[in-house]
């Protein structure tokens, strides 16, 4: 073969590879402004999970995963039961909700080490949404799946830092109600709605009028109305029940509505606690069609102020813009307590240790504080001893806290912050550690005390 | 039709680029094609790992090059020639002893290569080759190497065999690149020699079948193109081909003239040029001047000048192990001794076996000296060396290349004689005659059925016939005559050792005494009664001995071994 055609070749051969390197390598997966349906797509295609609902809000992408059973064991049966010696064990997530966490959680990584949208954190919100209210949530910070996936950190180290968190919800079980009488409204004939809602204290036609102008009145071939419900929000009452604040849009098909298409229909529903059942007690409409026809709105009183009381109102699933300092900090609050609850000598020298870590951004220059809210020697005797925070056991736990800070600090190479500031709750006054005295103390080039010397409490 | 045709001839022509270009094509649409379906994360991750792999391939082919030039010898095409200039070579005819003839075509050569431009002007052709063709060590690359010297032109020296490869087409790809070379060179330096050792490795007759020869074939056929082909500007490039094989192995493409025009025989040296031999090897090592060089050369006859370097250097060594300044006859036949014998050993026979070898080989002795027509006694010895008990040296007095009727005799003869001589002795025989007697059958057996110096007049080579079809009657005969031949022979020298049993018993009783006995010492006991050696007095010999009438023939040199 002559060395032209062998050159002729290879700037084919150079040229194709460039395509494939130009073609393959530039576009985004998931673009953002379609990264939600994608990750909508993902669940329902290829896991069958059809109810997520997600929301990003700066750089962190919120997942909300509803799940009919999150747990293995009915609380209130295995309490009767008598047979739970470990309260630990009543809060094991059922292995089909674990199938469905594991699911969500590989879908959204998916999506986000596939965009183009700068997101840095994710949170996945499994709620019980039936029985307790309760809600696993998870936090992680999306630089750490890429390194555990190229092995630069370990499965270990990757489950530390990622945030297990168990919180309650009591909105989700405040709005079952709710739901459900929407979606009664769907499929019941008029009669039933009123039978089980209104027991029969409004005549059908103002039901009909009043309220809800396409309820079904059970005549065959009827067209369907859809309620879809579009805000939902709640608060607890000082009694034993709630408001339920419900914005909702009723659609039909083949059917001239009253409702004028641009009109969203809000409500207010009174929820009781009864026998550990939640149910609507009473249905405030803010809007009525007077006898003409026309739309009117409900006149509150004033000092009610409904509309800007609204926006505090808890919703189901809330979605906080993360940073990475108030994160770490988190991180580091479980990760410590982890610790203290294996470590042996803190097991016998103290009663109980409560600490958190805390970022604060908003001040001039960021720092973080260790709030050793809680920390109970057994043998400490105050007029004898002097102050609790030089006692040697003391020390060992800050030692112990402050070693955890500065490597976890470091792997992430985080650098916005320029103090610890080290509260004891029997202490007056604090520790504050400045950040190069922190990071001598990282690369052991000082101890503990070394540490210490550089403040004064 | 036409244009069908041409697509079917250009298809057949590139259809290997063709292939390898589609195939390329298609690896990358389908990469592409692949990546696409991969998310964007795994997109980079398998974009960012592209340098690491193309790196590792690369760190693999390399390993792979390696083990497969260094570990498995490959090499590829690459010839690892560096060419030899001819002041370095620093061998001149001078130097090249005991080949003359061959030596004054070698320069008539030597002088056409010098001389070429003359050579053209006159419209000659340029010499393409000279094949040396002659028994090993006999200096053909000496030669080779003086004519590069005289030539005054670079040296490329390879062996055949590093043409053979396990794969097919190195072979001629490795002969392209030393050809290309050498025209290099000649087109540099005004001509260059290319010297081919083992010829035969390449340039035996080619196979035309499919089930061998292939790589030889192509290696062989690029030889010649490059000889002699449609190449490019005619070099001076003169390729000296030698070979121990004969001229029959080498195929006829490589003898015609264009390829090795001239043939150059060199064979053995003679006894004048053996005695130049070791006058010109002697010269170059301090040695008294005591030596008798004609006696060398005629202890060595059939030696090559390979065989009488190595004597002389086996002989240094000797010298200086024995603590002296410079070589003496002593040690040169302390080296013959170890070459031609073996080295000795210490096996303790008891007194039975050592009598009885003793008497073995007196028989060989006394046959040899008394019968043979041609062959001295140079030593004997019942020192078990290599495998043998005892051992009795005799070689022709000179360069013989041909045997009469008698020297077989006589050499069945000696054969016979160790057991005639154990028999005789000890009224019983050993098997220490085994080999005797083979040898004493074999040329007995040749004798008759090959030679037809059968005593019953049977004349012809019977082995030409094959054994089933000749009677019963002849074969019959022939083994009659082997028999007879056999019979005749060890009565021959059943008779004289009882006729010189005085010899014998003195001769035996030297050996016992002494283990060895020397070319000297055997002549002058054999003086001592009287027996002057045949074949230098030979009427008188004959007369001495009742031998058969010694004649001018010979068989090289056997080596009568216990």
């Amino acid at each position: 073969m002559k060395s032209r055609e062998i050159k002729n070749q290879l700037v084919l051969v150079a040229f194709l590879a460039a395509m494939l390197f130009v073609t393959v390598g530039c576009a985004k997966t998931y673009p953002a402004d379609k990264l939600k349906d994608a990750l909508l797509d993902i669940c329902k295609i290829e896991y069958g999970i059809e109810d997520i609902d997600v929301r990003i809000v700066g750089k962190t992408i919120g997942v909300y995963l509803p799940l009919k059973k999150l747990f293995a064991s009915d609380f209130k049966e295995a309490l009767v039961s008598g047979k739970v010696r470990n309260l630990d064990t009543l809060f094991e997530p059922s292995p089909e909700a674990l199938d469905k966490v594991e699911d969500v959680l590989f879908s959204i990584s998916r999506v986000i080490l596939s965009t183009d949208r700068p997101l840095e954190f994710y949170v996945l919100q499994a709620t019980d949404i039936e029985r307790t209210g309760l809600q696993l949530v998870l936090t992680g910070y999306v630089d750490d799946i890429k390194r555990v996936r190229v092995w630069d950190i370990s499965r270990n180290e990757y489950r530390k830092r990622v945030i297990h968190e168990l919180r309650p919800n009591p909105a989700v079980l405040w709005h079952n109600p709710v739901r459900l009488f929407f979606k009664d409204l769907e499929n019941l004939p008029i009669g039933l709605i009123r039978e089980k809602y209104f027991g029969n204290k409004f005549s059908e036609t103002s039901l009909q009028h009043f309220f809800f102008e396409t309820l079904l009145t059970g005549k065959p071939d009827e067209p369907k109305t859809l309620w879809q419900i579009l805000d939902m929000r709640s608060t607890g009452l000082d009694s034993n029940g709630a408001v339920v604040y419900a914005k909702v849009k009723p659609q039909a098909a083949g059917v001239e509505l009253k409702v004028p298409k641009e009109v969203e229909l809000e409500y207010l529903f009174m929820i009781t606690i009864q026998d550990d059942n939640a149910r609507i007690s009473r249905i405030i409409p803010f809007q009525y069609q007077d006898e003409g026809g026309k739309w009117n709105k409900v006149a509150f009183p004033k000092e009610l102020q409904i509309e800007e009381n609204l926006a505090n109102w808890k919703e189901e699933f809330t979605v906080d813009n993360l940073n990475l300092g108030g994160f770490l900090a988190e991180q580091l609050t479980r990760r410590v307590d982890g610790l203290v609850a294996g470590d042996e000598r803190i097991r016998n020298t103290f009663q109980g240790v409560k600490l958190s870590f805390k970022y604060h951004e908003e001040a001039e220059t960021p720092y973080f504080t260790l709030n050793l809210e809680e920390a109970l020697l057994r043998d400490f005797n105050h007029y004898q001893r002097g102050s609790v925070a030089l006692h040697e056991d003391m020390l060992y736990l800050l030692g112990l806290a402050s070693r955890e800070f500065v490597d976890v600090l470091r792997a992430y190479r985080f650098g916005s912050f320029n103090r610890l500031l080290v509260n004891i709750a029997q202490e007056s006054n604090a520790w504050n550690f400045g950040r190069e005295e922190l990071e001598l103390f990282r690369r052991k080039k000082i101890d503990l005390q070394g540490l210490l010397s550089f403040t004064n409490l | 039709m036409n244009r069908y045709r041409r697509w079917k001839m250009y298809f057949l022509n590139y259809r290997t680029t063709l292939f390898i270009t589609l195939g390329v094509i298609l690896l990358i649409v389908l990469s592409v094609w692949g990546m696409m379906s991969l998310e964007s994360y795994y997109r980079s991750i398998t974009l960012a790992q592209l340098p690491i792999t193309l790196l590792l391939g690369m760190v693999h082919a390399l390993i792979f090059v390696y083990m497969y030039m260094v570990v498995l010898r490959g090499g590829m095409t690459k010839i690892d020639k560096k060419s030899v200039k001819a002041r370095d070579v620093e061998v001149r005819f001078s130097d090249v002893v005991g080949i003359d003839e061959a030596k004054e075509e070698c320069w008539e050569v030597v002088q056409l290569i010098k001389d070429h431009a003359k050579l053209k002007r006159i419209g000659g052709k340029i010499l393409r080759g000279i094949l040396m063709v002659g028994p090993p060590g006999c200096g053909k690359t000496y030669l080779a190497k003086a004519i590069a010297t005289e030539s005054g032109f670079p040296f490329l020296s390879m062996a055949a065999s590093e043409f053979n490869e396990v794969f097919v087409g190195v072979g001629s790809s490795r002969v392209r690149s030393l050809f290309k070379k050498a025209r290099s060179l000649a087109y540099g330096f005004g001509g260059c020699i290319v010297f081919i050792d083992e010829l035969d490795a390449v340039g035996h007759s080619r196979v035309f079948n499919q089930f061998s020869g292939a790589e030889t074939n192509t290696t062989q056929n690029q030889l010649l193109v490059e000889m002699d082909g449609l190449t490019g500007k005619a070099e001076n490039v003169i390729v000296i081909g030698a070979t121990n094989a004969s001229e029959e192995v080498l195929d006829a493409a490589l003898l015609r003239p264009g390829r090795f025009d001239r043939k150059v025989y060199i064979t053995k040296p003679g006894l004048d040029a053996r005695e130049a031999i070791f006058k010109y090897y002697l010269s170059k090592v301090k040695h008294e001047a005591s030596i008798d060089v004609g006696r060398l050369a005629r202890k060595a006859v059939g030696k090559t000048p390979a065989d009488i370097e190595n004597l002389l250097k086996e002989a240094a060594l000797i010298t200086i192990r024995n603590g002296k300044e410079a070589l003496s006859m002593k040690e040169i036949s302390e080296a013959i001794e170890r070459i031609e014998l073996g080295v000795k050993q210490k096996i303790r026979m008891n007194d039975h076996e050592k009598e009885m070898t003793a008497f073995h080989e007196t028989g060989h002795l006394m046959a040899i000296y008394l019968l043979h027509p041609t062959d001295d006694v140079f030593k004997a010895s019942i020192i078990p060396r290599k495998s043998s008990l005892g051992v009795v040296h005799h070689t022709p007095r000179e360069e013989l290349f041909t045997q009469d009727k008698e020297t077989i005799l006589a050499n069945i003869k000696s054969s016979l004689a160790g057991y005639a001589a154990e028999k005789f002795k000890f009224g019983t025989t050993s098997n220490g005659v085994v080999s005797d007697f083979q040898n004493a059958m074999h040329l007995a057996h040749m004798m008759v059925w090959r030679l037809g110096m059968g005593p019953s007049g049977l004349v012809g080579d019977y082995t030409a016939i094959p054994r089933e079809q000749l009677s019963e009657e002849t074969k019959g005969r022939l083994n009659q005559d082997t028999d007879l031949i056999i019979k005749q022979c060890l009565k021959a020298v059943e008779d004289l050792l009882s006729k010189e049993r005085e010899i014998f018993e003195r001769f035996a009783h030297e050996l016992l005494t002494r283990q060895e006995l020397d070319f000297d010492e055997i002549e002058a006991i054999f003086a001592e009664y009287g027996k002057a050696n045949p074949r230098i007095f030979g009427t008188q010999g004959e007369k001495t001995a009742g031998a058969p009438s010694p004649k001018a023939s010979g068989d090289g040199a056997p080596l009568k071994e216990k």
